[in-house]
């Protein structure tokens, strides 16, 4: 990757969504280039998921993932976007789509509660062409959202923003996938 | 671009939580400090001014009830919320009653700590909650109902706490004074939907025009909005619902059931998630054998249905509750003289009393004697029970 600094690295993670990886992250590299203006590049690095799981919740440690993000060895400059299909939390919360570090590199979507029938795996049982659309679109409004968290961004009063809080699918669905204006000139010039 | 920039104190001794929590906290614009125990919250609050503390219940060396007690000699207007690893409907009602503003259940929704939050934050007391009734100061009181030991306050007890566990419709019944709003309060003050509204709406002297005007309409003052949409994630409280008139209880069974309304005039439907809870003075099956209620509406609102005692029927708890009433007014009012409770002749004419007017007569007797007792204790000379009740 240049050393662009808007660069993005999409991290699948644990083999997420399989035989669907193309048509899920190809599309959603596209349109975050384009809304954010910069080069995205999808990686073959790998995390080790065990590290992150929690036996009792059956679910993962994002904050464990986050800081995993960010020791893999990429451009410094750039930052990495983990995606994957396993049920994320941190200790306090049940669950969360994704995380982030504030102004920090590095940032993680799930789509385990995002998919139209939750919990589903793409891998094995593809989703019907509408679902797959639907998810793409949900995936693409939590991803711009937890990297906006990386440039600094906090979450938006604007019910459209896709900075607006969304702690259910119904609400990732009304956001809009872009930033508002207040929002958009907090980014990075491209 | 976010809220205000408000300040959250942390207080958990556990890394893991709290670091999770401040970098949650601050994605919604909230500057976060973290304490890991109480000796370092209270050193933080003496030199630095907060808008909310968060507290684990559980810690080493003084625990999270404790700092709570401390906080408040500190900055009494600082909310304090509870964290706790589990949390039964007595814990709620011990830390309310204690001073908390709220309690959270770790782990907690990621949309409930964040209504938690933006509520605990509000600056405009007015905007807080105008129909609810403040809620947790009346889920507060709730503790002296439940200081009951005999079999009709324990079922009583279990039965809110089911409720509270629960969604479904509530039906509360008693007599005046036998605290169906504590009751009430209490079961949404330890559900879920807590972190929204409870939403009074009384049933008594109402026709079609008035129905709609004061459960659909905007309210002229506050936020706008109407008791319906108020009630939005929250709960419709229904006061007095054996005096709703024949002919609007259609009207309230489809509203229960669809969840929808159609206010005259409105271009869209109202489409409103709360949860019903009914409060009635007399046993509403007695009133759909007379014809005074539908039985398709009565269906509706008894999934649960909770009975609560007149204090004449429970009459070796009068002690207890009295009890926890001195301790609650005596919190509530530090000017009090220091009583520690009531001398052997005091219950006896407390035990003598029919109570008509039940808990709130009570709480009314109480409340004179322990302005006019001398410590340590109440004697019979403070009691002034009035026959036939107030």
């Amino acid at each position: 990757m240049a050393s662009d600094l808007l660069g993005i690295y999409l991290v699948p993670l644990g083999g997420a969504f399989g035989a669907r990886r193309a048509e899920l992250l190809e599309p959603l590299g596209r349109r975050l280039a384009q809304t954010l203006g910069c080069a995205v590049e999808v990686t073959t690095c790998e995390l080790d998921l065990a590290l992150s799981h929690e036996r009792g919740r059956d679910q993962h440690n994002a904050l464990v993932l986050l800081e995993q993000l960010a020791a893999l060895p990429l451009d410094p400059a750039a930052r990495r976007l983990g995606l994957c299909e396993a049920d994320l939390f941190i200790p306090m919360l049940t669950h969360v789509f994704g995380l982030a570090q504030l102004r920090g590199p590095a940032a993680i979507v799930s789509s385990h509660r995002l998919a139209p029938d939750p919990g589903s795996t793409l891998r094995t049982a593809g989703p019907a062409p509408k679902d797959l659309v639907l998810l793409r679109e949900r995936l693409e409004k939590e991803s711009l959202h937890e990297l906006g968290h990386t440039f600094g961004l906090v979450h938006c009063t604007g019910p459209e923003c896709v900075m607006h809080s969304a702690t259910d699918v119904l609400e990732v669905d009304l956001r809009a996938a872009h930033f508002c204006r207040r929002c958009r000139a907090h980014l990075p010039s491209r | 671009m976010a809220q205000e920039l408000r300040r959250i104190l942390i207080v958990d001794d556990d890394n893991g939580v709290r670091d999770s929590m401040q970098k949650w906290l601050e994605m919604d614009g909230y500057e976060v400090v973290g304490a890991q125990d109480a000796a370092t919250a209270l050193g933080l609050l003496e030199r630095e001014a907060f808008d909310l503390a968060l507290v684990d219940i559980r810690m080493p060396g003084m625990d999270g009830v404790e700092l709570q007690r401390r906080i408040r000699q500190v900055d009494h207007d600082l909310p304090v919320v509870i964290v706790t690893a589990y949390a039964s409907i007595e814990t709620a009602v011990e830390v309310l009653k204690r001073g908390a503003m709220d309690y959270l259940t770790k782990p907690v929704d990621p949309d409930d700590l964040s209504r938690l939050v933006r509520r605990a934050l509000q600056r405009d007391a007015g905007a807080e909650s105008a129909a609810s009734g403040r809620p947790g100061e009346v889920a507060r009181a709730a503790g002296e109902l439940l200081a009951g030991q005999t079999r009709e306050i324990a079922r009583a007890r279990d039965l809110i706490a089911e409720a509270a566990r629960t969604d479904q419709p509530v039906l509360i019944t008693g007599e005046r004074g036998t605290g169906r709003h504590l009751a009430a309060a209490a079961i949404h003050g330890a559900s879920r939907r807590r972190f929204f509204d409870l939403v009074p709406f009384d049933c008594r002297g109402l026709d079609e025009a008035s129905f709609e005007r004061l459960l659909l309409a905007p309210a002229c003052s506050g936020p706008g909005k109407s008791r319906f949409q108020l009630a939005d994630g929250g709960t419709l409280l229904l006061e007095a619902v054996d005096a709703l008139p024949p002919g609007l209880q259609g009207t309230l069974l489809q509203l229960l059931e669809s969840k929808t309304a159609h206010p005259p005039g409105a271009r869209q439907p109202l489409v409103s998630d709360f949860r019903a809870i009914a409060i009635s003075e007399i046993p509403l099956r007695a009133l759909v054998e007379t014809g005074g209620l539908s039985e398709a509406l009565y269906y509706r609102l008894a999934v649960l249905v909770i009975e609560l005692p007149p204090l004449r029927a429970i009459a070796s708890d009068v002690p207890l509750i009295a009890q926890a009433l001195l301790e609650r007014i005596r919190a509530e009012d530090t000017t009090l003289p220091a009583l520690e409770g009531f001398a052997a002749g005091a219950l006896e004419r407390l035990a003598s009393h029919d109570w008509p007017g039940n808990v709130a007569e009570l709480a009314n007797v109480v409340r004179r004697a322990a302005a006019a007792a001398a410590p340590p204790l109440i004697t019979d000379v403070a009691i002034e029970v009035r026959p036939g009740g107030e």
